[in-house]
């Protein structure tokens, strides 16, 4: 790469930078990655599956695959409809609901909890009622799945605003004037052109919504086998002792996790490609 | 089909964007609506077909109220600015798409579509470039794409918004006597919007031209061109000076120079606005009956079949005058020559026709 010499830093200043920049990614980010790998299999490869297969290990996971089986779709349609709402139309309380919006990234997860345990809970707004048609909500698992859309609920909608703004809505009125109904010209034109911000929208969601520790921590009741979802288990192990059974379904969560990066960026990739044809 | 504008009003909030605007426009005819930015025209495109609504006034597609009618059912053919191809859809899938969202018993055949494609296709002459992505057109092709597209669902009405606006100089004009062409070919009602007055002049019948949300003028090319009706007109079509002058016992005045003209001399003592083309002026070296004003030169554009001199006058008011080839070189004039400017034709309006067209 050629250097301008009136632009860029002096070597040394540059070479310090680098090392600082990687020095702390080492510390904080590498490190502690491999460790969960570390200690997963510190007792060996058996151990560790072992640890995985236990019934309430399985029992977490499952779970938690049915927390983001409900939380992503849900989120998917509202993300849709609020960002299509902001982006194409001019209504009073706009700026409010583009806020409210934000309330979850803001909101500490602890209180998020706190607010359904409030308002569902025996003691809570709606507790008679529940208590008197016999619905369990709060250390439950419809509780667990409720805090979990309210705290992943902004990740798509966030992602799609931005989207549906800059496109603009020219495509759209260029198919209804040529006939089509309002549920074609989604489907057809306004689908094809936001697919890969809903694509990475969703993958940020479900990243978020397996890995939800506080507020779902705050509503579960931490019933073994019942209302832990992974992360909870990991807790619940870790505070046993058991570590090399804590970092075996962490490191579950960390494979997630990286899975996750690794197909962001395959998106970002193909998006930006379908973006230059 | 014809459409009847009846006493339109659009407000977008405060802003009065469409003020009580009467427009006719005859089946078959192809309108320019021409205007400045902001003058209301591309609103009014908007409200003809269904996307934009009027706060009140009606439209009659041939002699039918369309104010209640959905946009797909006024069959209207729209051409945006920015085209708005589908991008995700090759050029043909782009022409099909208004016959395939067509409810199944409409909706024509596989063949059918594909035939209908292909002679769109002719049409417009793009056929070898069917399966190209519109991010692989150049900007006119992708123009008649937008066009072949509006008129796969045989619009009664072809509303097209800025036609030419993104393109080129060069394809500008070849595109331009295109659409003229093909519109003498189909003969679909047609309305333009254009702020560019060349473009106006050149491809419409007529010409309809708009300033602050009203229609100041409508006329042939011709008529709007030789007969501008008033003051914003004259400034709008094509380059003009503006003399400020004042008319005394009916006789018009230009500073102390009485100057002749063709309007009657009813008019009280006043405030008059002479204008005057620079190709209605003549140079001369020395002072002439008719001469108004002296002027010193200081510029001169010697590029083209006419010659453009830019003067300052003794008003200290800059004139722009446009001389013959041949009559510069028989003045022999350059920068700095002190000379005299005498109109053979001008345009007089008083106090009353004028306001401030400052765009």
């Amino acid at each position: 790469m050629k250097r301008n010499i009136n632009t860029n830093e002096t070597p040394f200043v540059r070479y310090t930078l680098i090392t600082i920049a990687l020095s702390f990614i080492f510390i904080v980010l590498i490190v502690p990655l491999f460790s969960v790998f570390y200690y997963a299999l510190d007792k060996g490869y058996d151990t560790y599956i072992a640890s995985i297969r236990d019934e309430e290990a399985l029992s977490a996971i499952r779970l938690t695959f049915l927390t983001v089986l409900f939380t992503v779709p849900l989120n998917l349609i509202f993300g849709v409809a609020a960002s299509w709402v902001i982006a194409r139309f001019e209504f009073t309380g706009k700026s409010l609901l583009t806020s409210l919006i934000d309330i979850p990234f803001s909101v500490s997860p602890i209180i998020s909890g706190m607010i359904y345990v409030l308002l569902f809970g025996a003691q809570g707004f709606f507790g008679e009622f529940l208590a008197s048609h016999d619905i369990k909500i709060i250390f439950a698992v419809p509780g667990i799945i409720i805090v979990t859309i309210f705290v992943t609920f902004p990740f798509i909608a966030r992602e799609l605003i931005p989207i549906m703004q800059s496109i603009g809505s020219e495509e759209e009125e260029a198919a209804l004037i040529l006939g089509a109904s309002g549920w074609q010209t989604f489907w057809n034109v306004t689908l094809p052109n936001i697919k890969w911000g809903i694509i990475y929208g969703i993958i940020l969601c479900n990243a978020r919504a397996m890995g939800e520790f506080g507020a779902v921590s705050v509503v579960s009741g931490h019933i073994r086998g019942l209302t832990n979802t992974i992360p909870l288990h990991v807790e619940i192990l870790y505070n046993e002792y058991n570590y090399v059974g804590a970092f075996a379904v962490a490191s579950l969560l960390t494979l997630a996790a990286l899975a996750t990066l690794v197909i962001k960026e395959i998106v970002n990739y193909l998006s930006h490609k379908a973006g230059k044809e | 089909m014809s459409i009847e504008i009846k006493n339109i009003q659009k407000h977008f909030g405060q802003f009065h964007a469409i003020k009580g605007l009467n427009l006719s426009i005859k089946s078959g005819e192809l309108v320019a609506l021409l205007g400045p930015s902001g003058c209301g025209k591309t609103t009014l495109l908007r409200i003809i077909s269904g996307l934009e609504y009027a706060d009140s006034g009606s439209i009659l597609f041939s002699g039918e109220d369309a104010i209640n009618k959905n946009i797909s059912e006024r069959k209207v053919g729209f051409v945006f600015q920015h085209y708005a191809l589908f991008k995700h859809m090759t050029v043909f899938e782009n022409i099909a798409f208004g016959l395939k969202v067509r409810p199944r018993k409409l909706r024509p055949s596989k063949e059918e579509i594909k035939e209908k494609v292909y002679s769109l296709l002719k049409l417009v002459k793009l056929e070898l470039l069917h399966d190209r992505f519109p991010s692989q057109l150049s900007g006119g092709q992708r123009q008649r794409v937008a066009l072949a597209r509006a008129l796969a669902v045989e619009p009664q009405v072809l509303l097209l918004d800025e036609p030419f606006g993104a393109l080129d100089a060069q394809v500008r004009k070849e595109l331009r006597r295109w659409l003229r062409r093909l519109h003498d070919e189909i003969h679909v009602t047609s309305v333009f919007v254009t702020h560019d007055q060349e473009e106006a002049l050149e491809v419409a019948d007529r010409v309809v031209v708009m300033n602050q949300g009203q229609i100041e003028q409508v006329g042939t090319p011709e008529e709007v061109y030789t007969n501008p009706a008033t003051p914003f007109v004259y400034n709008f079509l094509g380059n003009v000076n503006l003399f400020h002058g004042r008319v005394e016992n009916g006789k018009l005045f230009l500073g102390d120079k009485e100057i002749k003209h063709s309007a009657d001399s009813k008019t009280a003592d006043n405030k008059a606005y002479i204008y005057i083309r620079p190709y209605h002026f003549d140079i001369h070296l020395s002072h002439q009956a008719d001469t108004i004003s002296s002027a010193i030169i200081e510029h001169i554009s010697p590029a083209g079949s006419n010659i453009r001199v830019e003067l300052i006058d003794e008003f200290k008011q800059p004139v722009l005058v446009e001389i013959p080839m041949e009559r510069y070189k028989e003045l022999g004039i350059k920068k700095s020559d002190k000379v005299f400017i005498s109109p053979r034709q001008t345009k007089v309006f008083f106090d009353g026709d004028y306001q401030d067209y400052s765009i």
